[in-house]
């Protein structure tokens, strides 16, 4: 018998209640198909028993009898399990692609599932999964929202140790600093970190400043420019600095740019260049700079 | 406006160059260099930037004069003191130490002028 009366959100819920295994099973083997689960590191029951943490929050949904509204205070419970439930799929190197997985295995169950256990006028099954459906997309578009604060969260603080980290400036003789540079440079980068050496240079009385760029892919002529400021502004000071680890490649575009290496000490490697520092260190205070300066 | 000063040590003239020199005392200043060289037969003149903090776009100039003008007092020039924040501004305005000797400290600039010039 088809049955006229409006169904009632707890008569959707008891529904769901009921037949809750049998839509994790669906639910599971479409995850199954979908999800490849040897590029992370979630195993299928871990996930399966996070689809189920989303079906109790659906029901406690359907159980308040309000507009879902995630802004209202009633649903923070729901909002901090979803963060969680954001957080937990951001450590576990899933993308947003799983949510949407996620969403669309679990909407794959109910359709599957529920239309069997109740006979329903057009009606009222347009209700039922209107209802359902759009508790679920908003779960999932909440999740997606903590997904994504996460992932940045996770991706500044690996910029920030990596700016920490791959500016390190090292005595590695006395009187001799080295400045392995990593990574791509940048401006702002680049900025902070010659003036970190510069002034570690007058703290430290160094002569002299290796800078290394063996670790650096691409120079452009920003960070020329930037390279030889730093050289400049050392000389001006009272030292010298080397430029060492230049690739033959980084040379050509660097000639290529026009950009005037004229006066810079470059050596191939560190090694030469603290065979050059010694030498510089050596010449520092017996030097003949006065006599040249008579020239 | 007082002229900038310049004290003699041993064999050195070191003049300490401030953040707010004018056209005037900086023309002053060459002259009283000069003058002063020739009194004294210094065998080196050292500009101590270490009272500058920051600098401006005339600030600049000056040292740029200090620098080009090496070779017009005759004498042996060395710049001691130079920040770190003003060098890299330096750099930016492509003020390069050129021939001229620079120092962390007034005292390493005195200290070289001992090793150098006192044995002759």
């Amino acid at each position: 018998m088809v049955r006229k009366k409006t169904i009632s959100l707890k008569e959707i819920r008891q529904l769901v209640k009921q037949s809750l295994n049998e839509i994790l099973r669906v639910t599971g083997r479409r995850l199954m198909k979908r999800i490849n689960f040897e590029e992370t590191t979630i195993t299928f029951d871990v996930l399966l028993s996070k689809v189920k943490e989303v079906f109790d929050l659906l029901l406690s949904v359907l159980d308040t009898s309000k507009e879902f509204d995630l802004s209202i205070a009633e649903f923070q419970p729901v909002h901090r399990q979803l963060n969680q439930l954001g957080e937990f799929l951001t450590q576990h190197n899933l993308n947003l692609t799983t949510i949407g997985e996620l969403n669309l295995a679990i909407k794959d169950g109910i359709f599957a599932v529920l239309p069997k256990k109740i006979d329903l006028d057009r009606d009222n099954t347009v209700r039922l999964f209107q209802i359902i459906f759009k508790i679920l997309d908003q779960l999932t578009l909440a999740t997606f929202d903590s997904f994504r604060e996460h992932w940045e969260k996770t991706i500044l603080a690996q910029q920030q140790e990596l700016l920490e980290m791959s500016t390190p400036i090292i005595e590695i003789w006395e009187g001799v600093l080295a400045f392995p540079v990593i990574g791509t440079l940048d401006s702002h980068r680049t900025q902070i970190a010659m003036e970190n050496l510069l002034t570690k240079m007058v703290q430290k009385k160094a002569k002299v400043a290796i800078l290394d760029v063996t670790g650096v892919a691409l120079v452009d002529t920003m960070v020329a420019q930037h390279l030889i400021k730093t050289v400049t502004a050392a000389r001006l000071m009272g030292a010298e600095c080397i430029i060492t680890g230049l690739r033959p490649s980084i040379a050509m575009t660097m000639v290529n740019l026009g950009i005037d290496l004229n006066g810079i000490i470059t050596r191939h490697t560190m090694s030469e260049g603290l065979k050059e520092s010694f030498r510089i260190l050596k010449n520092h205070s017996y030097t003949d700079m006065i006599e040249k300066q008579d020239d | 406006m007082t002229n900038v000063p310049i004290i003699r040590i041993e064999n050195a003239l070191i003049v300490s160059l401030h953040g707010h020199i004018t056209d005037r005392q900086f023309q002053k200043l060459q002259e009283h260099l000069a003058r002063t060289l020739g009194k004294t037969g210094a065998k080196a003149i050292i500009f101590d930037a270490s009272n500058l903090p920051y600098i401006d776009a005339y600030i600049a100039d000056v040292f740029n004069q200090v620098i080009r003008n090496a070779r017009v007092y005759n004498t042996p020039v060395l710049l001691c003191g130079i920040q770190p924040a003003v060098a890299l501004i330096m750099a930016e305005m492509h003020i390069s130490p050129g021939n001229v000797k620079t120092f962390f400290t007034l005292d390493d600039a005195l200290a070289f002028l001992k090793n150098r010039v006192v044995p002759n």
